[in-house]
């Protein structure tokens, strides 16, 4: 899988290679305008990270240029720009997602997952990680070919935010704002992921799935 | 209350009408009195000598000038004519007079001239009267006549200005409707036929001015707060990366990573501080156009069906009666943004096994929950970084979106305690 990262912050562009190359998706940067127009041209990518202030032109010419050229890349924007009309704006141009920076690489991650999983049309609708499977049109998820009691929404979507970043660990704040968007400060100390981690881990269980998510003390949960 | 120019104008029209009519009555009268005594005056004068003329010219006899002051006094015809034993030298006179006219029955007044003359070698005293308008008569001619004047002449002054007054101010008022119309957010010029009228010209080229001076300042206001955002965004953004990065090293102490959860759940608090910063300044400047048609009703049970899992781990829980409303003219960021702090707030500060009651209807929305047994400070509860206590998570910005969005919408919001612990906020739409 290939992405390109078009920011030009070099620490904030390392970050997120670094984290991305882990994941085995293979990345390549730009920095400027200039180098971002020159790889989508020459190249193409299954995802493309574009940051829309850009040091000698603006993200979004790129996406008016990719859908000129009539190019498939996925494209989800990241922006420091949370203002709704920029959204808008990208989304109508040809972008697939939209992501405010400041923003956690796992986060990042599963939206690279779910755009790339959305953009082939293979009809892959499985979701495999060692013995777990999930099912994206029924919902269901197996283990061992036996299913898994019925997950909430709630308790799904964690279940595939663990399945985008295994072995990573996510951190309460993150898994809580995962779930909860903007509402995610809505109970102190996140006792409500606390609460949707222990019901998912008890359901995997029923169906014989143990040990699959530690404990990482103090930080967050991992999937191993 | 506010009185249109028009009527303004009017009223002073009918003022300054109405004084200068009164004043004009006893100057009228007393001008045409005297214009009028000299010229009877100067006829009597006329009148003798064309007498004295006549008799001198005719050679008019002393018996016959009787005869004549014996007719003429039985018709009475205001010539009299005495003859006299001795010349007397004395001025003419002329005098007012007045005598018991028999067949009106009443006093008139008279004009009467006295004369001496010497005709033939013969001296006479000549009288000539003449009948004068009694000024009563006169006074009311002129007061009626007046009187109409004025009448014709308001109501030509009414219908003239009613008429013209639209056609005039036209351009002002297309100007004012427009200028309603003129949002800040759009740069844009006014455009109004002002008829070549010089003042509404100046208030055109003045508004004009105002508007593309305010549409600057509301752009370097915008790209300012955009900007500060950003500038403190991409630096969280690198931290946040940096630190998740950080998280995933192996062989990290647990004290490390005690450290590395405080600073991450520190980022969160200035994220979301400075998204809720960003978005009341975006308020302040109106950078939101309130022009759409929001389903209230489907926004709030959304929101209650996002988080309705959490709330059931907190075992809590939300009942929302609800109605179909929709807002027209209105926001939806604005709108999600208040009902979402609103509910929020009430299920983070309700009391474990608590119900939070939500009442939506055409006028009002309610949001009730149990909670501390004490009243809030209703006073400083809506203002910027106001909190119960320093330990909870929130940036204490929550309520102060709420009053600001409020304003902007016209709404009203109110909070109330009722014992033992319940605390009631409610939004009226007032529309």
């Amino acid at each position: 899988m290939k992405i390109l990262i078009i920011e030009d912050n070099t620490e904030l562009s390392e970050a997120i290679e670094a984290y991305l190359t882990e994941q085995e998706y293979v990345c390549e940067t730009a920095r400027t305008y200039e180098q971002a127009v020159e790889k989508v041209e020459l190249y193409d990518y299954d995802c493309i990270l574009l940051d829309i202030t850009l040091p000698g032109g603006s993200g979004l010419e790129i996406l008016t240029r990719l859908a000129k050229e009539n190019k498939q890349d996925g494209v989800i924007i990241i922006s420091a720009k949370n203002s709704l009309d920029d959204k808008i704006r990208g989304m109508t141009l040809g972008a697939d997602d939209y992501l405010t920076k400041p923003f956690d690489l796992a986060e990042l991650s599963i939206r690279i997952f779910s755009l790339i999983r959305r953009k082939q049309f293979s009809g892959k609708n499985l979701i495999s990680y060692k013995n777990l499977s999930v099912n994206i049109l029924s919902k269901k998820v197996y283990y061992d070919n036996r299913e898994v009691p019925q997950l909430t929404p709630k308790e799904y979507k964690l279940l595939l935010f663990f399945l985008s970043a295994p072995e990573r660990v996510l951190t309460k704040g993150s898994i809580a704002e995962h779930l909860l968007g903007d509402n995610a400060d809505l109970f102190d100390n996140f006792d409500c992921v606390y609460a949707h981690v222990k019901n998912l881990k008890k359901k995997l269980k029923q169906a014989g799935c143990t040990e699959y998510i530690d404990t990482i003390y103090g930080m967050g949960y991992k999937f191993n | 209350m506010a009185v249109k120019l028009i009527h303004k104008t009017l009223r002073m029209y009918l003022i300054i009408s109405i004084s200068v009519f009164i004043i004009s009555i006893p100057v009228f009268y007393v001008i045409v009195q005297k214009l009028w005594m000299k010229d009877i005056d100067e006829s009597l004068v006329y009148q003798k000598e064309q007498l004295i003329q006549g008799i001198d010219k005719h050679n008019i006899t002393s018996e016959d000038i009787l005869n004549f002051v014996k007719f003429s006094s039985k018709i009475d015809n205001g010539i009299v004519i005495h003859k006299l034993t001795q010349a007397v030298y004395k001025k003419d006179s002329i005098y007012n007079h007045s005598f018991y006219d028999s067949i009106r029955k009443h006093v008139e007044p008279f004009r009467e001239l006295t004369a001496y003359a010497t005709i033939n070698k013969q001296p006479y005293q000549i009288i000539i009267r003449r009948d004068l308008v009694e000024s009563e008569d006169l006074l009311a001619g002129i007061v009626v006549a007046q009187f109409s004047i004025f009448i014709l002449l308001l109501a030509l002054i009414h219908l003239i200005s009613i008429g013209y007054s639209r056609r005039i101010w036209n351009p002002f008022f297309t100007l004012t409707r427009k200028l309603q119309e003129i949002h800040l957010d759009k740069a844009s010029r006014i455009e109004v036929n002002c008829r070549n009228i010089y003042e509404f010209e100046d208030l055109k080229t003045s508004v004009n001015a105002l508007i593309a001076h305010n549409h600057q300042l509301f752009l370097a206001q915008k790209e300012f707060t955009e900007n500060a955002a950003h500038e403190i965004q991409t630096p969280l953004a690198v931290i946040k990366s940096q630190l998740n990065l950080l998280s995933n090293e192996a062989s990290l102490t647990s004290s490390q990573m005690e450290h590395i959860s405080h600073i991450d759940y520190q980022i969160r608090y200035i994220a979301s501080l400075n998204r809720n910063l960003l978005l009341l300044t975006k308020i302040d400047n109106r950078q939101f156009a309130l022009d759409e048609t929001v389903d209230l009703t489907a926004l709030v049970s959304g929101h209650c069906e996002y988080i309705r899992e959490e709330v059931h781990l907190a075992n809590k829980e939300i009942v929302f009666q609800e109605k179909p409303v929709t807002l027209t003219g209105s926001n939806t960021i604005l709108l999600i943004s208040l009902c979402n702090n609103l509910i929020n707030n009430a299920v983070k500060y309700s009391s474990p096994h608590s119900t939070i009651y939500i009442l939506l209807n055409e006028t009002q929305l309610e949001v009730l929950n149990a909670g501390r047994n004490e009243p809030l400070p209703a006073e400083s509860i809506f203002h910027r970084f106001y909190k119960t206590n320093a330990s909870t998570s929130g940036s204490g910005l929550g309520l102060s979106i709420v009053t600001q969005i409020c304003k902007t919408l016209n709404f009203k919001i109110e909070y109330r305690f009722r014992n033992p612990d319940q605390h009631l906020f409610t939004v009226f739409f007032n529309q």
